[in-house]
């Protein structure tokens, strides 16, 4: 049975604002950061860890307001789906990007994510 | 900043700034805009933006913070995008081994092996921008060198 997470704040940072509803987070703006590894990923872990806690099976992933993201926030992403693989099976959940396919990187970003995420990783366009 | 934008067929943008991670979001944005203008091509101006991006990010983090130049040229059916930095010769050393590992491969299968490889290097590193360009960017990717300065090519189809 899914839980509710407890409450996260929402990072807000120079062009970007990423915050935690219910069972999904919201990206909105641009991550463009030279150091994602020192304020996203830090951040990505807290839900992470939350999600672990309250036993939650699927988050979704909202990016449709996400205008850009730099290679260097992509690897928070790939850090994201190794703390899912590392954990046991019972306690591993799944991202459900969802996507807006007019923004081109979207697609092909999330689409590499999902081949390397696996069963980790659904990507759902948004209609 | 110098700006040149020339109305002839050949070169469409050059920029010449001092590479700082400040200017990247700007000059994103700006080659995006002026692609997606130019050609009024939406994607096209999003998979500039992409590259262009991608190939400052690589010069600001692996130059020597001394000079960066930034082409958009169009020949025949091709788009050419050139970032050329200053550089120290290790780092451009450097550089040409990773464009030797990327050149052996295809583009998906390097950029999924970035992506597998990512998570093992240190936080302050990604990997994944070159086979990035190469993958999301449609793009064949060339890297020349003469001391003290490297220059990448990205050429595609619009």
């Amino acid at each position: 049975m899914s839980q509710k997470l407890h409450p996260i704040d929402p990072l807000i940072l120079d062009g970007v604002e990423i915050s935690v509803q219910d069972h999904a987070v919201h990206f909105d703006g641009v991550i463009s950061m030279r150091s994602p590894g020192e304020t996203v990923t830090p951040f990505l872990r807290r839900v992470h860890d939350a999600v672990i806690e309250a036993g939650v099976k699927a988050l979704t992933v909202d990016i449709t307001k996400l205008r850009f993201m730099n290679s260097s926030s992509i690897r928070s992403l790939v850090d994201w789906v190794e703390w899912i693989r590392g954990e046991p099976e019972l306690k591993r959940y799944v991202l459900h990007f969802v996507t807006k396919p007019d923004v081109l990187w979207q697609t092909t970003t999330l689409n590499a994510i999902q081949s390397f995420g696996g069963k980790h990783v659904v990507v759902h366009p948004w209609a | 900043m110098h700006i040149t934008n020339e109305t002839g067929p050949d070169r469409l943008v050059q920029l010449r700034f001092k590479p700082l991670w400040l200017y990247v979001d700007a000059v994103r944005e700006f080659c995006g805009f002026f692609a997606r203008a130019t050609f009024e091509d939406e994607g096209l101006g999003q998979r500039v933006g992409l590259i262009v991006h991608e190939l400052l990010e690589n010069a600001v983090r692996y130059g020597d913070e001394k000079e960066l130049e930034v082409r958009i040229e169009k020949t025949g059916g091709s788009i050419i995008i050139s970032v050329e930095n200053t550089t120290t010769d290790d780092k451009a050393v450097k550089l040409r081994a990773v464009f030797d590992e990327l050149a052996s491969q295809t583009p998906v299968a390097a950029y999924n092996r970035a992506l597998a490889h990512a998570a093992s290097l240190p936080a302050t590193e990604s990997g994944l921008g070159l086979p990035r360009v190469r993958y999301e960017g449609q793009v064949e990717l060339e890297l020349s060198t003469s001391p003290g300065r490297v220059s990448i090519t990205a050429r595609g189809n619009p």
